[in-house]
């Protein structure tokens, strides 16, 4: 993708091996170190690094170098195709050459024994349908191998790998490490008697430790010298310290027992092995349950179709999905995955779509209605023509964008990210500072004779201040845990995110997350919003009618030629109609709808001009033969372009008022002759039926006073109330939230739309180029907003409110604006985007307060603030575990996100006020 | 770490980041300033249990202890800090 700055690019690599946010910082620092690199984010959860960089100064294969020598991989994709003519020393030859000639391909193996080409490539460079193009374009027919090695997901694979080593690592590291455990407290009760002594011999346990030091506990000594080389440090470093520190003065005691580190009773090889144990027991759990947060949108890229059958020449092919092209004709037959997204031709079924849209009813598909690739067709089987193919599919483009969101950071992890960035030096610093104080005051003013080890029977009598100092820096350095620091808000961001996704609510980044949390007033669009955008024609009334309702005529004031218009209801609708003819407004549509629904035959437009948020105006020939300009300009809007034209609306105004009462747009219907003094050619082209007697009484009236716009009746619109809005706008107003309707309509009619669903504030007769305003003055009141609207419409206020979300976007959601898009038109997912925003932040503060807690009173007990009281100290090993344990509570709790279930989407609200306690937050609470 | 088989072949066009660096790179520029201001800090806490009551183990392994985290301190410090104001 290109930035702004033309010559610079942006690439998404996969990063694997980070553990913490210490990984995340030494990453993004080497990048940022490369010649040419601009910009460089790294997500942990997400496991990849966004960098921008100038090609001509950077290549791709210098970042994967880099990354490759701090310790880290860039995971390849692989590709495995059956290549069928090839022949050897010849073909496999060109097509070797051809490939590796493509940006991207790392590794090429073609064996035209078995006629297999193995790519492996970067995935964020190339496509696999781009290199079987390329073999294609070589003259040879190229497929897929077999479907359970195609597309084989390498980071999933790594992870696996990843997995294993580890558990190869605590095979070693634990049984070795429960030994030398037994063997150091083989003196003490209850173990006194029953383990061999030979297993307390100081040369058993050297001989124990020192393969687990240098076997499993290798990575971390490696990784931290390869950080250090290049400036960065990470956990690994602590991890080496303590456990290179622990081994050492255990080594130094076995052999030179009198050097002064504590003799023979203080080998603390226990602690080295165990350091070692717990470290890798940590890995082996974040391994195992890292990949778990990101369940959502691996479930939606497992169901990114294989396979189509493809009906060309009449027979049915089957081919990979990722080969349909544009307009192929596919066939789906019951339980099978839709392949592309098309439309359907046709057949008849009831689809799936639960997974792109949340909604768990299957929607029923009939010839013309749209298709999306990855749902699941249930019933019966139907053909489609396909119309968005490969990365243009929604399900492509709704993994992109959630993919994307996933590798953005939210405000609130900008403090975590400063804290764990610098946090490994911190430490070391402290641990320094430690040292000191212990070495040069503390051991003075303090040591006990009887000084035990927090949990153990270890006494340490013999230890000096060397030994003891020591003891206490390397526990500080052992217990402290960035990775949980470093884990909690894009692990949460990761599963609110993905969580999102299931239920069709999709947050563009970890930001809209939080300001979605933080939302305190939802302004609510209502055409389309609150209502079905579809409206209908309710009512027309002819102004003569009206006259003729009133025995005493018109009203004081009206002008009297008003008592000469004489338009049926019928007339007053087809000349609306007319003039609304090419307009896109739903309103237009539903008057032009509602008259050829009632029959009446439409006119040409000579002109037309939309005035936006008033109402359009057009002129209108009167026959075929009448030439051009001659014809009524007909002006059909509110009450305000009424009044801008002059025309007095006092005979309809009663009607119009009932009508907005009743929650129905009224719009005002007025005409003018063109052809101004030739009044009785106008009279009879106007009424455009010879035989319609009322039109020519009509046109008789306004031929008498050419020279005025004449009003002639009223037509009312109403749009029909979205089933779920008045229970939407009741979750919201129960969470907390204040909701705010904003519409063009009139007051009146606006106030009646939000009484029916419960909304207490009308933000009424505002034009669409307004709408932001009236956001931006929401703002001045100094309340957080989220604007809900049409994405296309709406789309400056959406993008001045705090939040914008964009609603029914349906599935192309890339052209979406609004930092949060909800695929269905259902309001109430309005209330799920709020709820699972505000799970996901107090899961962020949960594994926040969890993290920085743990640090905050670990840290002070390493460092032995309480010694002087109980003279107890944690051991390394302790301390080791405690460590463990914090990054993985950390997952833990943001596992618990994966069942986490909107409560709106659990059902009606409960009326239990314990209920509505636990789940209504304020937006005062949402922010702290 | 596993290399890619055609960065082996030399494609990429910038220096290896394993290759030598020239003596008035910033990495040894860097390194001597870490590594002079460690060993000066391990020297003065050296120096100064001189004047305590400790036993002689307790001095050299401090000061090796001392040296060390100041290493460790320092190396990721001063290696930025200086490449960034020669490249400035």
């Amino acid at each position: 993708m290109k930035t702004d700055e033309t010559h610079l690019e942006e690439i998404t690599l996969p990063v694997a091996g980070m553990t913490c946010a210490a990984c995340v910082r030494k990453v993004e620092k080497t990048l940022r170190g490369l010649p040419g690199v601009r910009e460089a984010t790294v997500n942990l959860s997400a496991g990849k690094a966004g960098v921008v960089y100038d090609p001509e100064a950077c290549a791709l294969p210098q970042m994967e170098q880099a990354i490759s020598d701090i310790g880290y991989e860039v995971p390849l994709a692989r590709t495995d195709l059956l290549v069928l003519g090839m022949t050897p020393g010849h073909c496999d030859i060109i097509i070797g050459q051809a490939l590796r000639g493509m940006s991207g391909v790392r590794s090429v193996t073609v064996n035209p024994a078995t006629d297999t080409v193995s790519v492996e490539y970067l995935d964020a460079q190339l496509s696999a349908a781009a290199i079987k193009k390329a073999i294609r374009d070589l003259g040879y027919d190229v497929s897929e191998k077999g479907e359970g090695e195609a597309g084989m997901d390498r980071e999933r694979e790594l992870r696996r790998l990843e997995v294993r080593r580890q558990l190869t690592n605590m095979l070693i590291a634990w049984p070795l490490g429960a030994i030398v455990m037994l063997g150091t407290f083989s003196d003490y009760e209850p173990l006194k008697g029953i383990v061999p002594s030979f297993l307390g011999e100081k040369l058993f346990l050297f001989a124990l430790t020192t393969p687990l030091v240098v076997g499993p506990g290798r990575q971390f000594f490696l990784n931290s010298w390869n950080g250090l080389r290049r400036g960065v440090t990470d956990m690994n470093l602590l991890y080496a310290t303590g456990i290179g520190a622990a081994y050492l003065i255990a080594v130094i005691n076995t052999f030179w027992p009198d050097a002064g580190f504590g003799g023979e009773k203080a080998t603390f090889y226990e602690a080295a092995a165990l350091l070692v144990a717990f470290i890798v027991l940590g890995r082996y759990l974040e391994a195992l349950t890292r990949g778990r947060t990101s369940e959502a949108i691996r479930k939606l890229m497992k169901l990114q179709p294989k396979r189509a059958i493809v009906v060309r020449d009449g027979q049915e092919i089957e081919i990979p999905a990722d080969e349909v092209e544009i307009d192929d004709v596919c066939l789906v037959r019951p339980g099978e995955g839709v392949p592309v997204d098309g439309v359907v031709v046709d057949g008849y079924s009831a689809v799936d779509e639960s997974v792109v849209t949340g909604e768990s009813m299957p929607v029923e598909k009939r010839p013309g209605d749209e298709v999306i690739g990855g749902t699941i067709n249930r019933t019966g089987a139907f053909r489609l023509r396909a119309t968005r193919v490969g990365a243009e599919t929604a399900l492509a483009q709704i993994i992109k964008l959630v993919e994307d969101a996933q590798t953005t950071k939210a405000p609130i992890q900008a403090l975590a990210d400063r804290v764990a960035g610098h946090f490994i030096l911190a430490v070391h610093a402290l641990a320094l500072a430690v040292f000191l104080f212990w070495f040069f005051a503390g051991h003075d003013l303090w040591f006990d004779a009887d000084t035990r080890l927090v949990l153990t029977p270890y006494r340490l009598e013999d230890l000096e201040v060397f030994g003891f100092a020591l003891l206490i820096s390397v526990t500080v350095l052992v217990i402290s845990c960035p990775c949980a620091v470093g884990l909690a808000t894009p692990a949460a961001m990761m599963a609110g995110t993905g969580k999102g996704a299931e239920y069709g609510i999709l947050f563009k980044g970890a930001d809209a997350v939080e300001a979605t949390s933080k939302a305190q007033v939802v302004v609510l669009d209502k055409t389309g919003t609150l209502t079905k955008g579809e409206p209908s024609v309710t009512d027309v009334i002819a102004a003569s009618d009206s006259r003729r309702d009133r025995p005493s005529g018109p009203p004081a004031g009206a002008p009297a030629g008003q008592e000469r218009a004489a338009f049926t209801a019928d007339e007053v609708l087809r000349l609306a109609a007319s003039a609304e003819k090419s307009s896109e407004h739903p309103l237009g549509e539903a008057i032009v709808r509602g008259a050829r629904e009632r029959g009446l035959e439409l006119s040409e437009q000579h002109s037309f001009n939309s005035i936006p948020g008033h109402g359009v105006e057009a002129t209108i020939p009167l026959s075929r033969a009448s030439g051009e300009g001659s014809g009524v300009r007909v002006l059909l809007g509110n009450r305000k372009l009424m009044s801008d034209r002059g025309i007095d609306i006092a005979l309809l105004a009663a009607d119009a008022e009932r009508l907005e009462g009743e929650g129905k747009t009224a719009m005002f219907v007025a005409a003018f002759p063109t052809d101004g003094g030739s009044g009785s050619q106008a009279t009879e082209r106007l009424a455009g039926e010879p035989h319609s007697q009322s039109a020519g009484d009509a046109g008789q009236a306004m031929a008498t006073q050419p020279d005025s716009w004449q009003l002639l009746g009223i037509v009312a619109v109403a749009d029909t109330l979205k089933e779920t809005s008045a229970r939407a706008v009741s979750e919201l107003k129960r969470m907390g939230l204040e909701v705010v309707m904003i519409t063009g309509d009139n007051r009146r009619t606006a106030e009646a739309i939000a009484a029916q669903v419960g909304i207490d504030r009308v933000l009424a007769e505002v034009l669409p180029q307004d709408k932001a305003a009236e956001v931006r003055r929401l703002q001045e009141e100094g309340k957080a907003v989220a604007m809900v609207g049409d994405g296309v419409n709406d789309a400056p206020a959406l993008a001045q409110a705090d939040v914008g979300m964009a609603i029914g976007s349906g599935t192309d959601v890339a052209k979406e604006t609004g930092s949060v898009i909800l695929i269905r038109d259902d309001v109430l997912d309005v209330a799920a985007a709020v709820q699972v925003a505000r799970a996901t932040m107090r899961l962020v503060r949960q594994n926040l307060l969890w993290a920085f807690g743990y640090n905050a009173a670990a840290i002070p007990l390493a460092a032995g603030v309480l010694y002087p009281f109980f003279s107890q100290i944690v051991s390394p090993e302790l301390a080791a575990l405690l460590m463990a344990t914090s990054s993985f509570s950390v997952t833990m709790n943001t596992l618990r996100m994966r069942g986490y279930k909107p409560p709106v989407k659990r059902g009606p609200p409960s009326a239990s006020p314990e209920r509505a306690r636990r789940e209504v937050r304020t937006p005062v609470e949402a922010q702290s | 770490m596993s290399t890619h088989p055609n960065m082996a072949q030399g494609t990429s066009p910038e220096p290896s980041p394993r290759r030598a660096l020239p003596l008035s790179s910033p990495a040894l520029l860097a390194a001597a300033i870490y590594t002079g201001v460690s060993l000066a800090a391990g020297l003065i806490f050296f120096l100064v249990t001189l004047a305590g009551d400790y036993s002689w183990v307790a001095r050299i392994g401090g000061a090796i202890w001392v040296f060390a985290l100041c290493m460790i301190i320092l190396m990721p410090t001063i290696t930025p800090w200086i490449r960034e104001r020669m490249n400035r």
